[in-house]
C-alpha cells in the first residue's frame, strides 16, 4: 500500500534554467499528442530524478491539463518521485515469489549494509533504498533494481560486491546487457519446435537483418499483399489461439468483433504489462526478438482495421523498452512499419508506452486508462475495448505472448498451429516454472505437459532437501494446487478443474519451507498494494485481509478470524468492481479449504510448522 | 423500450437505461451510495447491486447495468441485503461517526443507508489512515476522515464544472482526495459540497449555524448573473443561512456563497435625505416628501421633461414595468434606460439590425384566468414571430449545437450556466468548440480551436471568419434568407483573409480551420459577452457578430442561435419590461404600440423617443437645454460602473436633484439628494427574466428590515407627485404587465419567451459596419477591463463568501511583463491613462499574452473605470507602485 503526500514548501525548489528549458522542449514534443502525461512525466523525471511541483505545474500548463489530474496520475503510479532521491534507486522486490526466497531476510541485509531504512537515502546521496510490489524477475528471486539494473539470486555477498561497485563508480548500463536475468539458451530446452521463442537468444535483437534472415516480416508481408483482413481474421480463429495474458479469450474471436465496425481509427495494443507476479515470458519475447511482437500486431491492425499500434509496457522492462523501440526505429527505416506497407495502402505505427508501477494497468480498461494518461481505474463494461477502448475508439488488446504467435499461424496455416497443444488449449505456451525448483526457468512446449514434467524434465527436481508443498499456478492470484495435481496437464480447462489457473502459465512450486499464512500474507500485501482503490470492496478489503493475516502470522489471531477471511472473500469476490478484487482472496480461499489445520495451528496452538512466524 | 421485470414489476424502460435508473423512475428503491442522477455513473460503490437474469452469476451493479429485453431484476435478497450490509460496514469502521456535530447529519446517504440496512455494530477493526489535507479552502472545509471515496465530488467538478479542481490521489487505501499542488483551480462553486454524500465536505458558511432538520426552504431566484439559477434559500429565526440549488446541483460561487449581502454591515435601513451637503438619516415619510418635492420642483419649473429615469438590471421586472409606467403615463415621456446601455441593449439593438424588429402574431387573450405569475396571452396554432428575439437562444438548447463558437466572453465569470451547458455539449463527440479571446479563459482547454486576437480587433477576426467560411466552402451561401449577401461580399468581404488575420494577430490557417468548422455545423452557436459589447464600438462588434450568423446559422436546428450574455440577473428583464428610450415593454414600437397602453393607463403615451443614456449624459456635457435636472434612478450605480468614472461623477454633479434607490450607500447615491434603501434578494417577491428569456420567480424569505421593494417605493414616490399608481403587491403588477406583453405569450415560471410554438419565420439583412479598430489612449500596454467568476457586479464586494476569495482589484499581467517592470507576484503596480491612474496588485499569469494587461471592475477601492474613457478597453502606462 502507498501512500503519496507531497508538501507544499517543495514549491521552492530550485531548478536549473537548463532543466527548465529541457523540459519545455519535452512537453514541444508531446504536445498535441493525447495521452501526453505519461510519457512528459516519465522523460521529465529521468531528466531531473524526480517531478518537483514547480515541474508538475509547467507540465500542466503545457499539455493544458487540469494541475489535479497532474498529480492525480502521478501518485497512482509506484514509480514517480515528487521529492529527490539518491543517485541509485534501490527497489527490493517483495512479491511472492521473492517473499518465499527469503526476500525479507535479504532487506534485513541491504538495511545493514546501507545503513538506511526503506524509504531513505544514504547521507552521501547515493542509495534510497525502496520496496517494491513486483520487478518481474521471478526465475532469479530474491531480486532488487537499481535504476534499471537487475541483480537476481542475492545472498549477502552479492549484495555487497554489488554496493561496492557502485560505489566504486562501476555502475552497470542496462542497454549493454544481453539480457535482463538469464540467457534462455541456457535453459533446459524442449525437443519440439518452439514457435513464439525461436528466434530468442538466436537472433541479435538489436538487428532487424538478424530478423529479416530468420523469414521476419514474411507473414506481414503475405497478409498485407495476399490476404483479406477478413481471411487473417478466420486463419486465426482456426488456429484455437486463446489469450495467453491469462484470460484465455480466443484472439480470433476478439478480433471478429472489432473487424467489422465502420469506427475510425481503431486501435491495436499490445499488453506488454507483464505484473502478474511469478510471470516473466514477455519479458524474453521483447528483449529477444522484438520484431516479432511488432509483426504481430501489425498483423493485428491489418485483420482488424486500425493502424495505430501502441505497445505497454512495464515500468521496470527497462531493456524490452530499449530495445522495442530500436525495433520500430529500425523496421520503420525499411518499411516493415509506417506508411503503405509492402506497397498497399495499409499503414501502421506503433509507439512504446511504459507503465510506471501498477498492477493492474495489465487489467486492460486500466491499461487504457494508463495510456490516455489518467489513473488506471478500470472502466465498466460494456462496452468491451473491442468496440470503445482507447478514446473509446475500437481497440484490440493482445498479450505480447499472443500477438507473437500470430506470425507463424499466418505463415504456416492455423490448421498447423491447431494440431499443437491439447483440443482446449491450442498451440505451445511458455510456462514458467519458479520458486523451489533447482533451475527456475522458462520453456515453450505444447499446451497439455503437466506440472511434474515442468518441474522434473525442465528444471532438475526439487531444490535440494525440499518436498513438494504446494504450488500456484498461473500468478498470484490464481488458487493453490497440492501434490495432486502434478499430474494434470497444464491447460485451460484441466487446470481449472482442481482448482487451479493456466493464467500466465506461471508456476510458483512451494517447499515444506513455506508457511502457507505466511505465504498467503505476501499475496495479500500484494494485491493491498495494488489494488486501485476505485471500488469499496476491493480498496477495504484487500487491506482487512493483510491486516488480519498479519495478526495471525504474528500470533494475535483469534478464533473468529477464519470465518471473517472467509466473509471478507465472498464480499469481494461478489462485489468488486473489477478481476483483481474478484479473485484477489482467490488464493486465501483455495488455502483456507487445503491447509486449514496451519491456520488452525496458528490460532489455537500459536505454531508455525514451518518455523517462518514468529510469535511474539 | 425495453420489457424488463423488476421484483417482478413488468416495466418498459427506455433503451439505453440504466436498472438503476429504471428503478428510480418507477418508484422501487435500490440503496446506492456513489451514484447521483447529476454525474456520470461508475459503479464503485456497488452498493446498487442485484440480482440480474439472464446474467452472470455474480450481482451487478444497478448503477452501471443497462436494461436489456426480458431481463429480471431482483433489488432485494438476503444475499443482495447482506453483500451491502458488508459494503457499508467496509465504509463504517473507520468512519469517524460524528454525526452530532457533522454538518451533514440529517441528510447524510450514510446515516441513511446504515439505518435502513439496520447496522448495529461493525465488528471488526480497522488500520487507521491518518488524514492528509493538502490544501485549506477559504469557503469549504474538508472532513478527510468522513469521506467514502464515492468520487462524485470528483466528477461533479470534473465532468458538470469543469474546473477539475480535485481528484483522487494515492491508490488503493489510501486514495483521497487532492488538489494537486499546481495552482488550485478550484472555482469556489462549492458544488461538491452539496454532491457529497455524506460531511466530508463543509460550507464553511453553513457550518454549525443550524441543523438541516431546522431550516425553512423557500425557492427564489439568484440576484446576480443573468444565468437565472433557481435556488433555494434555507432560513432559520429570520436569518439565512445557505442556498442550494434547485433541479441541478450547479452553482457558481457568487450564488453559493453570496447571500451574505443580505445581512452586509453597509447595508442601508433607513432612507437618507441631503442636509447641508450631507446625508442624513429620516423616517420614510420624510425621505418620501423630500423626494417628491425635489422632483416636482424641476418638473413645475422644467417640465416633467426634465426627469430622466434611470432603471437598473438588478430590479425586478415588475419594479422596472412600474418604473417606465411612471414615466411614460405619470410624466409622458420616454426619457428613461438603463445601464444595459453599454451592454445588453447593444446587443439587441446590433441584431435587430441584422434580423428585424420583434413581431408577434397569432397570439390571443386567453378566456381562462391563469395562475399567478403567467401570461394570460395564449400562443394560437397560427402564431409567428420574427425578428431578433427568435434569434437569441435557448441555454438548455446550447449543449444540442453542434459548433460553439465563443467570442469575446469570458464564459464561466460571465454567466457560469452556458459554462455548464458547454461541458454538456462536449459529451457529444461530434461537437467542436472554438474560443476567440484576446486572453486565455478557461474553454480554451477544451476547444479544438483558439483564436487569440488583439484586443478590440473583433470585426476583423469576425469578418476573417466570415471569408474562412466561404473559402473552406466556395458557393456557400446562407441557410436564411438573406439580403444583401453580393453587396456585404464585395465590400466588408473584400480585403484578403490573410491581411486581416494579420490585422486580427490570427494566424491564416487557424482561420482556416474555425471557417471550415463553422462552414460545416449543423447547429452553430454564437456566444458573445461583455468583452465584446462593452468597447466603444460594441454595437458594430454585435452587428457583425449577426452578420456572421446570418451567413452560418440554421435556428431551425437546435442550439444554433446568439447567446449573447446578459450581466446581471434582469438585464434582459429590464430591456424586455420597456426601460428603454425606444420601446414599450414587449420591445413594442412608441408609434404603433400607445394605444393599448394609453387605454390600461388612462394617459397618453408619448411617440416620440427619449435620449439614451449615453445621450442623456452627453447633454449633461454639453450643457445643452434638454439635458435633465433631475434624476430618479432605480439603482444603477453609474459612477461605479459606466466607463470614465471621473466624466460621469462630474456630469451627474450637474444634475439639480437626485433620487437614487439602492440598497447600499453607492458611489452614485453619495451625490443624491435622497437615498432610498430597497429590499434585495430574498426579501423580495417578484420576477426575474434570465439572460435566455426564462422567467424566475421570487418569493420572499425574509423580513426588508426597515427596507422597501423597489415596485413599493415607486408607488409611494408616483402618489406623491400626483399620480396615483395602486398595487397590492408583485403579482399584481405583474398581472397588468404581461396583459401589455403579447410577445410574452404562454411564459409562466421556469418557461422562456418566446414560446416554442410559436413557428419562427427568420430573415436578415448583411449590415456594414465600421471595420476602424482604435482603442483609446496612449501606452504600452492594452488594458481589458472584464469581469471575474469571485464577483458579480459591486453587490457581491459587500458579501463575505465572494470577499473572502478576492477581496481586491489585482492587475492580471504576463510573466515576461512583470518581469520587465521589475515587480513580483502580489507587489503594486501604478496604472495610469489618459484618464487617471490607479495602484493595484499585480497577479502574474500566462493567461495574459504580453502587452495586454486585465483588471477586473468589481472594486469601489481601486476603480477600472478611472482609467477607461468610453470602452472597457484603453491604454495605459504602467510602473512599479
Amino acid at each position: 500500500m502507498i501512500q503519496h503526500t507531497q508538501s507544499a514548501s517543495q514549491t521552492a525548489a530550485d531548478i536549473s534554467p537548463e532543466a527548465l528549458s529541457k523540459i519545455e522542449a519535452i512537453i514541444a514534443r508531446y504536445q498535441d499528442q493525447p495521452g501526453a502525461l505519461m510519457p512528459v512525466l516519465q522523460e521529465a523525471q529521468d531528466l531531473l530524478g524526480y517531478l518537483p511541483v514547480a515541474v508538475q505545474e509547467r507540465i500542466a500548463a503545457g499539455l493544458n491539463i487540469p494541475g489535479s489530474e497532474v498529480f492525480g496520475t502521478m501518485s497512482f503510479y509506484s514509480m514517480y518521485a515528487w521529492a529527490p532521491k539518491g543517485k541509485y534507486v534501490i527497489r527490493m522486490c517483495e512479491s511472492p515469489p521473492c517473499h518465499v526466497n527469503g526476500s525479507e531476510n535479504i532487506l534485513q541485509v541491504l538495511k545493514q549494509e546501507l545503513g538506511i531504512g526503506v524509504g531513505e537515502t544514504t547521507t552521501d546521496g547515493l542509495f534510497s533504498l525502496e520496496l517494491t510490489a513486483c520487478l518481474g524477475v521471478c526465475e532469479v528471486a530474491p531480486a532488487m533494481q537499481i535504476n534499471e539494473v537487475v541483480f537476481g539470486n542475492l545472498t549477502r555477498d552479492k549484495i555487497k560486491q554489488v554496493l561496492n561497485d557502485y560505489r566504486a563508480g562501476k555502475a552497470v548500463d542496462y542497454k549493454q546487457l544481453p539480457y535482463t536475468t538469464n540467457d534462455f539458451r541456457k535453459y533446459k530446452q524442449s525437443p519440439q519446435e518452439l514457435v513464439v521463442l525461436d528466434n530468442v537468444g538466436v537472433i541479435d535483437p538489436m538487428k532487424i537483418d538478424d530478423y529479416l534472415a530468420k523469414g521476419g516480416y514474411s507473414a506481414l508481408k503475405k497478409a498485407v499483399t495476399s490476404m483479406t483482413p477478413e481471411a487473417v481474421v478466420e486463419e486465426v480463429k482456426t488456429s484455437g489461439l486463446r489469450g495467453r495474458g491469462g484470460a484465455g479469450f480466443p484472439c480470433g474471436v476478439k478480433w471478429s468483433f472489432t473487424r467489422p465496425l465502420t469506427a475510425t481509427p481503431k486501435y491495436i495494443v499490445c499488453n506488454a504489462d507483464e505484473g502478474e507476479p511469478g510471470t516473466i515470458k514477455d519479458r524474453y519475447i521483447m528483449e529477444g526478438d522484438p520484431h516479432k511482437v511488432l509483426e504481430g500486431m501489425a498483423i493485428a491492425g491489418f485483420a482488424v482495421g486500425a493502424s495505430k499500434g501502441f505497445i505497454y509496457v512495464r515500468g521496470e522492462y527497462y531493456l524490452s523498452k530499449y530495445r522495442l523501440q530500436n525495433a520500430i526505429d529500425q523496421a520503420k527505416a525499411q518499411g516493415y512499419l509506417g506508411d503503405k506497407l509492402f506497397g498497399t495502402d495499409f499503414s501502421f505505427d506503433v509507439e512504446v508506452r511504459s507503465g510506471f508501477g501498477s498492477y493492474v494497468c495489465g487489467e486492460e480498461t486500466a491499461l487504457i486508462e494508463s495510456i490516455e494518461g489518467h489513473r488506471g481505474y478500470p472502466r465498466a463494461k460494456p462496452p468491451f475495448p473491442g468496440v470503445a477502448g482507447l478514446w473509446h475508439q475500437p481497440t484490440v488488446v493482445n498479450n505480447v505472448e499472443t500477438l507473437a504467435s500470430v506470425p507463424a499461424i499466418i505463415n504456416r496455416g492455423g490448421d498447423w498451429y491447431k494440431t499443437l497443444g491439447t483440443e482446449n488449449t491450442t498451440g505451445t505456451k511458455i510456462y514458467q516454472i519458479i520458486g523451489h525448483v533447482k533451475t527456475p526457468q522458462i520453456v515453450e512446449v505444447p499446451v497439455g505437459i503437466t506440472l511434474r514434467e515442468l518441474i522434473d524434465t525442465y528444471c532438475g527436481g526439487l531444490r535440494e532437501g525440499s518436498t513438494f508443498k504446494m504450488c500456484q499456478t498461473g500468478g498470484a492470484s490464481a488458487g493453490l494446487v497440492t501434490a495432486d495435481a502434478l499430474d494434470v496437464p497444464m491447460d485451460l480447462a484441466s487446470l481449472a478443474q482442481v482448482g487451479g489457473a493456466l493464467g500466465s502459465g506461471t508456476m510458483l512450486v512451494m517447499d515444506q519451507s513455506v508457511c502457507v499464512v505466511d505465504f498467503m500474507r505476501s499475496v495479500a500485501k500484494f494485491f493491498a498494494h495494488e489494488s486501485c482503490g476505485q471500488c469499496t470492496p476491493c480498496r477495504e478489503g484487500t487491506p482487512r485481509i493483510l491486516e488480519t493475516l498479519t495478526r495471525i502470522c504474528q500470533g494475535q489471531g483469534q478464533e473468529r478470524d477464519l470465518d471473517f477471511l472467509e466473509r471478507l472473500a465472498g464480499t469481494m469476490v461478489d462485489a468488486s468492481f473489477c478481476p483483481l478484487g474478484q479473485t484477489a482472496p482467490g488464493p486465501l480461499m483455495s488455502a483456507l479449504k487445503l491447509f486449514r489445520p496451519e491456520f488452525e495451528e496458528h490460532l489455537k496452538e500459536k505454531k508455525c510448522r514451518a518455523g517462518v512466524c514468529r510469535f511474539a | 423500450m425495453i420489457n424488463l421485470t423488476i421484483d417482478g414489476k413488468a416495466l418498459q424502460v427506455k433503451k439505453g437505461k440504466t436498472i438503476l435508473e429504471a428503478a428510480l423512475a418507477n418508484g422501487i428503491h435500490i440503496p446506492h451510495l456513489c451514484y447521483h442522477p447529476a454525474i456520470k455513473a461508475i459503479g464503485s460503490c456497488r452498493i446498487c447491486v442485484v440480482e440480474v437474469k439472464p446474467g452472470p452469476p455474480r450481482p451487478q451493479p444497478a448503477c452501471t447495468t443497462t436494461v436489456a429485453e426480458g431481463m429480471e431484476v431482483i433489488t432485494q435478497s438476503e444475499r443482495l441485503q447482506d453483500l451491502r450490509r458488508e459494503l457499508v460496514k467496509f465504509i463504517l469502521v473507520n468512519h469517524p461517526l460524528d454525526c452530532p456535530w457533522c454538518d451533514k447529519a440529517g441528510e447524510c446517504l450514510l446515516q441513511d443507508l446504515t439505518h435502513e440496512l439496520g447496522i448495529d455494530v461493525v465488528d471488526y477493526e480497522a488500520v487507521k489512515v491518518p488524514p492528509h489535507i493538502d490544501y485549506e479552502s477559504r469557503l469549504i472545509e474538508r472532513y478527510a476522515t468522513r469521506c467514502v471515496t464515492c468520487g462524485r465530488c470528483v466528477r461533479v467538478c470534473r465532468d458538470r464544472v469543469g474546473a477539475s479542481a480535485i481528484n483522487f490521489e494515492s491508490r488503493g487505501y489510501f486514495t483521497e482526495l487532492g488538489c494537486g499542488h499546481v495552482p488550485l483551480e478550484c472555482e469556489f462553486c462549492g458544488t461538491c459540497i452539496d454532491i457529497c454524500p455524506v460531511g466530508a465536505l463543509i460550507n464553511k458558511l453553513f457550518k454549525y449555524t443550524a441543523r438541516s432538520w431546522e431550516l425553512t426552504k423557500t425557492k427564489t431566484v439568484c440576484p446576480y448573473c443573468g444565468g437565472g439559477c433557481n435556488y433555494e434559500v434555507h432560513t432559520k429565526n429570520g436569518h439565512i443561512h445557505r442556498v442550494r440549488s434547485q433541479g441541478s446541483l450547479l452553482l457558481c460561487g457568487r450564488g453559493r456563497f453570496g447571500f451574505g449581502v443580505l445581512e452586509a454591515p453597509e447595508r442601508l435601513h433607513q432612507p437618507l435625505i441631503k442636509k447641508d451637503g450631507q446625508l442624513v438619516a429620516a423616517t420614510w415619510d420624510e425621505a418620501l416628501d423630500y423626494a417628491a418635492r425635489g422632483l416636482k420642483e424641476v418638473i413645475d419649473n422644467a417640465g416633467p421633461d426634465a426627469l430622466y429615469g434611470i432603471g437598473s438590471p438588478r430590479a425586478t421586472n415588475e419594479a422596472s414595468f412600474l418604473f417606465q409606467k411612471l414615466i411614460r403615463a405619470g410624466l409622458g415621456h420616454n426619457n428613461l434606460d438603463s445601464p444595459a446601455r453599454y451592454n445588453f441593449a447593444r446587443a439587441l439593438a446590433g441584431i435587430a439590425a441584422v434580423f428585424g424588429e420583434a413581431q408577434v402574431s397569432g397570439v390571443a387573450l386567453g378566456s381562462v384566468k391563469k395562475g399567478v405569475y403567467q401570461s394570460p396571452w395564449e400562443v394560437q396554432e397560427e402564431a409567428k414571430g420574427s425578428g431578433f428575439p427568435f434569434v437569441l437562444g435557448n441555454a438548455h438548447h446550447l449543449s444540442h449545437a453542434d459548433v460553439i463558437l465563443i467570442v469575446g466572453a469570458d464564459v464561466t465569470p460571465e454567466m457560469p450556466t452556458y459554462g455548464w451547458r458547454i461541458m454538456d455539449a462536449l459529451k457529444n463527440e461530434n461537437f467542436r468548440l472554438v474560443v476567440a479571446n484576446p486572453r486565455k479563459t478557461k474553454f480554451d482547454r477544451y476547444a479544438n480551436l483558439n483564436l487569440r486576437y488583439q484586443p478590440g480587433s473583433e470585426r476583423l477576426l469576425l469578418i476573417g471568419l466570415m471569408e474562412a467560411v466561404l473559402e473552406a466552402q466556395p458557393g456557400y451561401s446562407p441557410h436564411l434568407e438573406a439580403e444583401g449577401f453580393e453587396d456585404f461580399k464585395k465590400t466588408l468581404l473584400k480585403t484578403s483573409l490573410s491581411k486581416v488575420a494579420k490585422q486580427a494577430g490570427v494566424k491564416d490557417a487557424d482561420l482556416r480551420q474555425a471557417g471550415k468548422l463553422l462552414a460545416q455545423a449543423q447547429a452553430p452557436a454564437i456566444i458573445f459577452g461583455h468583452d465584446l459589447m462593452a468597447q466603444e464600438q460594441g454595437q458594430d462588434n454585435v452587428i457583425a457578430v449577426a452578420d456572421l450568423f446570418l451567413l452560418i446559422g440554421q435556428p431551425c436546428n437546435k442550439g444554433s442561435a446568439l447567446y449573447p450574455i446578459a450581466e446581471k440577473n434582469n438585464t434582459r428583464g429590464v430591456c424586455d419590461v420597456g426601460v428603454m428610450p425606444n420601446y414599450l415593454p414587449g420591445y413594442q414600437s412608441l408609434a404603433e404600440g400607445g394605444g393599448a397602453f394609453a387605454k390600461l393607463w388612462g394617459k397618453p403615451v408619448s411617440d416620440k423617443p427619449g435620449v439614451t443614456l449615453e445621450e442623456m449624459l452627453d447633454q449633461l456635457e454639453n450643457n445643452e437645454p434638454e439635458a435633465p435636472r433631475a434624476l430618479y434612478l432605480l439603482g444603477g450605480d453609474l459612477v461605479r460602473l459606466l466607463p470614465n468614472r471621473q466624466r460621469t461623477e462630474r456630469l451627474l454633479q450637474k444634475v439639480r436633484f437626485m433620487v437614487v434607490q439602492d440598497a447600499f450607500l453607492t458611489d452614485t447615491a453619495r451625490l443624491a439628494d435622497v437615498v432610498l434603501p430597497v429590499a434585495i434578494h430574498a426579501e423580495l417577491d417578484g420576477t426575474y427574466t434570465s439572460t435566455d428569456g426564462r422567467l424566475g420567480c421570487l418569493q420572499a424569505a425574509l423580513s426588508p428590515n426597515g427596507t422597501r421593494p423597489d415596485w413599493q417605493i415607486i408607488t409611494e414616490l408616483s402618489q406623491r407627485l400626483g399620480y396615483p399608481m395602486k398595487y397590492g403587491s408583485a403579482p399584481a403588477i405583474f398581472a397588468e404587465m404581461v396583459q401589455l406583453m403579447p410577445i410574452w405569450a404562454g411564459i409562466k415560471e421556469g418557461h422562456r419567451w418566446p414560446h416554442k410554438k410559436i413557428s419562427v419565420s427568420l430573415n436578415g439583412k448583411f449590415v456594414p459596419f465600421s471595420t476602424e479598430i482604435s482603442i483609446p489612449g496612449e501606452g504600452k500596454y492594452t488594458l481589458i477591463v472584464g469581469k471575474t467568476l469571485a464577483h458579480s457586479g459591486s453587490y457581491t464586494t459587500h458579501a463575505h463568501g465572494p470577499q473572502t476569495i478576492m477581496p481586491g482589484a489585482e492587475l492580471k499581467i504576463n510573466p515576461a511583463d512583470a518581469q520587465a517592470l521589475k515587480v513580483n507576484e502580489g507587489e503594486p503596480v501604478k496604472i495610469s491613462s489618459t484618464q487617471g491612474e490607479i495602484t493595484v496588485p499585480i497577479a502574474v499569469t500566462v493567461e495574459i499574452p504580453r502587452g495586454v494587461v486585465f483588471l477586473a471592475d468589481h472594486f469601489s477601492d481601486t476603480p477600472a473605470n478611472l482609467l477607461t474613457s468610453n470602452s472597457n478597453l484603453c491604454r495605459v502606462q504602467l510602473q512599479k507602485g
